[in-house]
């Protein structure tokens, strides 16, 4: 008897001395790679990067693939609907519901989601101690660019949005809205910081075009500085990346949008199997259109003699009815990839340093710049020569020469107070109202503090 | 904490057992919502909310009649449970806010409260909380559903007569409930577009005055509001809640067992004919396949019946 109580204490002593850490710790799963592990080596470190271009483009209705430039499209006055789907109606109609599942789903979560990643690359970039200063600051002026880049859009759709800077989803769950100026400083910092540590060339994507260098950075802060009505700061970026004529310079109208053209600064590069860009592949017209058609009021603000209206824009008949799309991409599908997906490009930059220049009056730079981008057109050099005839007719060029990429038309007519004057006019049911989006109503559920905006 | 009762009577012919039960649970590890500007959908954590359920149940065993070859027993049993959001610290401030009320059973959604078809426009209207004009504003217009959503208490009740050789026994179920409703739950597409609907929408609204259950069709387009109010309907209304309670006749079964005298002559043990039928018979006012599990698109019960012969050799 004593002796079995001996040997039970025995066995409790012992697997109390030698429990727990051995018996619970878990060691990380051998089929996944967890954060600890991402932000050792540099080629994972850049798989993680560039893994948020590739779900930026992972998909027929995406943030990066088509979702801007469709959605906005047809909020403002350049796409029609021709689909069935009720949530696209409802941007046409400019009623956007507080439960629109596309709303939602590409221009709320998934640019949120990018935010996250970005986040997620800064957090681990800075904590990792096995990669090198240099690479750490290269990786971590990338994720504040897209950090930024998201950002823009989403201040600019939603007004006053949340702005998380980590990780940290406990904090970020239970934010208020942070006002468009603030989110607008952040934007702002962080490009500057994109501008010092990003690459001048295009080496991290092994020459091509597809990630973010520092004219990206630069040519996306001379954009904000516009929208900021910061002239002076706005002209000195565009003039940055315009004399930076060894990588960028204006081509010809119909090579614009190939694949690492010389005009593009920034491009998406296609991950569908066997389609180029997903514009191409939904705008082009074969046959009756089943998602959007190209407005006519594109259509009929092109002076005659336009060269874009015959390179950029198609027409399809099926003997009954005409339909017009842009035809800016060539490629409807193809396993070949010859174009990618333009995000920024030169001809912007000749834009906004036309618009800097009339707003600071020096209408002669102003007019130099416009005619750049109205002579590739094959058009004769602008007639306007004061500061109100040259932001209209600045206008007018950029609705020609930008049409239907990433809502350019909408965002402009939103940041010159300009939407309502133009929109009722074209639309029957325009309001107001319609001109920040609502937050989607998912969003205000999971977090009460978040408050709508007016209208909806 | 449980508190039982058995009590028998007249040499157990008579069984009754009762019994009540109520736990508080809290600290439930959940995957808690969280908005999806941060990123991903939820994460694990815990709820610091405290959860009560309470129930009784009651079971009573009677042999009703036992004279000579004769005897008939029931069994009846019925469950009444209950269900409680008892606190949750910070509720007004948390993913929940907008779902769940203190003191009334999680299920209990908030809600936009339906008011049926607008008899003007032929669009359905929701009452208007917060005075703002719309019925539909999220979240001002939200608020506890009226209706106790889940069961309210089920059972069942059996029977067994046999008489020399003939066995008879019957099984009924009943359910008292709040389900979901067939047509506002469907969730397919607005009727008016050119997908399958339920028969049931055809009783529309068509002109001003009429008195109908169901909206105007629309394809949706231009701003008649039909859409939306289709979607408030469907996802948002308490207009997806509806009565689902059903009384159900489970199971009967007919057995005869052939004389053993008889059957010894053909040198078999025992010989016995049986007859079963499932799922005969359901009484309910639910519009749709199944009131019991209310889904759309799978096989409800099926009604089966079985017959056969069994020999002991």
């Amino acid at each position: 008897m004593t002796k079995d109580k001996a040997v039970l204490l025995l066995i409790t002593i012992s697997s109390l001395t030698f429990s727990c850490t051995k018996f619970v710790q878990v060691d990380s799963p051998k089929n996944q790679l967890t954060v600890d592990n991402v932000f050792l080596t540099e080629a994972s470190t850049n798989s993680a990067v560039t893994g948020i271009y590739t779900t930026m483009m992972n998909g027929t209705l995406g943030f990066g693939a088509i979702a801007v430039s469709e959605m906005l499209g047809l909020s403002s006055d350049e796409f029609i609907n021709e689909s069935s789907d009720q949530f696209l109606a409802e941007f046409a109609n400019s009623k956007i519901s507080v439960t629109n599942a596309d709303l939602l789903e590409h221009l709320w979560s998934e640019p949120y989601l990018y935010i996250f990643s970005a986040n997620s690359v800064l957090d681990g970039v800075r904590s990792s101690k096995s990669l090198t200063d240099s690479f750490k600051i290269q990786m971590e002026a990338e994720a504040k660019f897209i950090r930024a880049f998201c950002y823009f859009y989403l201040t600019n759709l939603y007004g006053d949005v949340p702005m998380y800077l980590t990780t940290d989803y406990q904090t970020n769950a239970v934010s208020t809205r942070a006002s468009s100026s603030i989110v607008y400083a952040q934007i702002i910092a962080d490009l500057k910081d994109a501008q010092t540590g990003l690459l001048n060339d295009y080496s991290a994507s092994g020459g091509q075009r597809v990630r973010p260098n520092r004219s990206a950075a630069t040519a996306l802060l001379a954009r904000v500085y516009l929208y900021q009505q910061k002239w002076d700061s706005a002209e000195a970026e565009a003039t940055s990346v315009i004399n930076n004529n060894s990588l960028y310079n204006l081509t010809s109208l119909d090579s614009v949008f190939l694949a690492n053209s010389n005009e593009a600064i920034w491009q998406l590069l296609p991950v569908i199997p066997n389609i180029n860009t997903v514009e191409g592949y939904t705008f082009i017209l074969t046959a009756e259109p089943t998602t959007v058609s190209l407005d006519s009021f594109v259509v009929k603000a092109f002076e005659p003699g336009d060269a874009r209206l015959t390179n950029w824009v198609g027409t399809f008949s099926d003997g009954t009815n005409t339909w017009n799309f842009p035809y800016k991409y060539k490629v409807q599908a193809s396993a070949t990839l010859t174009e990618y997906s333009m995000v920024i490009r030169l001809a912007e930059m000749y834009l906004i340093r036309a618009e800097a220049r009339a707003q600071q009056m020096e209408f002669s730079g102003s007019e130099s710049d416009l005619n750049m981008i109205r002579n590739r057109a094959s058009l004769s050099n602008t007639t306007a020569s004061d500061q109100p005839s040259l932001l209209l007719a600045i206008e007018h060029e950029r609705q020609v020469e930008l049409f239907t990429e990433w809502g350019h038309r909408w965002l402009d007519l939103k940041r010159t107070g300009r939407a309502d004057a133009v929109l009722s006019a074209e639309k029957p049911t325009w309001i107001s109202n319609a001109i920040l989006f609502p937050i989607p109503s998912a969003e205000i559920q999971s977090n009460p503090k978040i408050t709508q905006n007016p209208g909806y | 904490m449980e508190v039982a009762i058995n009590l028998g009577f007249v040499k157990d012919r008579i069984l009754l057992e009762t019994s009540w039960y109520q736990n508080r649970s809290d600290n439930q590890l959940v995957g808690l919502p969280v908005p999806p500007s941060v990123g991903f959908s939820s994460v694990q954590a815990n709820l610091p909310a405290v959860l009560q359920n309470t129930g009784i149940e009651i079971s009573l065993n009677t042999v009703n009649v036992k004279s000579g070859a004769f005897t008939w027993s029931s069994y009846f049993n019925i469950s009444v449970p209950r269900n409680k959001l008892i606190s949750y610290p910070g509720l007004k401030n948390s993913p929940y806010a907008n779902t769940y009320t203190i003191g009334k059973p999680i299920s209990n959604q908030k809600s936009f409260h339906f008011l049926g078809v607008d008899p003007k426009t032929g669009i359905y209207k929701f009452q208007d909380l917060d005075g703002s004009g719309t019925g539909t504003d999220y979240p001002g217009d939200l608020q506890a559903s009226a209706k106790e959503i889940g069961q309210n208490y089920y059972g069942g009740l059996d029977n067994k007569l046999s008489f020399k050789g003939f066995q008879l026994d019957f099984l009924f179920q009943f359910v008292k409930q709040t389900g979901q409703d067939y047509v506002f739950n469907n969730a397919g597409s607005l009727p008016g577009t050119m997908y399958n609907q339920p028969v049931e929408v055809l009783n529309r609204w068509q002109k001003s005055g009429d008195k109908a259950p169901y909206q105007l069709f629309s394809t949706g387009g231009g701003n008649s509001g039909a859409f939306l109010a289709w979607i408030y309907a469907s996802y948002f209304g308490d207009s997806r809640f509806t009565d689902a309670s059903f009384i159900r006749l489970k199971n009967v079964s007919v057995s005869y067992q052939l004389s053993s005298k008889w059957v010894k002559s053909l040198k078999i043990d025992q010989a016995s004919i049986f007859i079963q039928g499932q799922n005969l018979l359901t009484i309910t006012s639910f519009i749709g396949p199944d009131p019991e599990s209310q889904v759309i698109g799978v096989l409800p019960p099926l009604r089966t019946f079985v017959a056969g012969i069994r020999l002991t050799l």
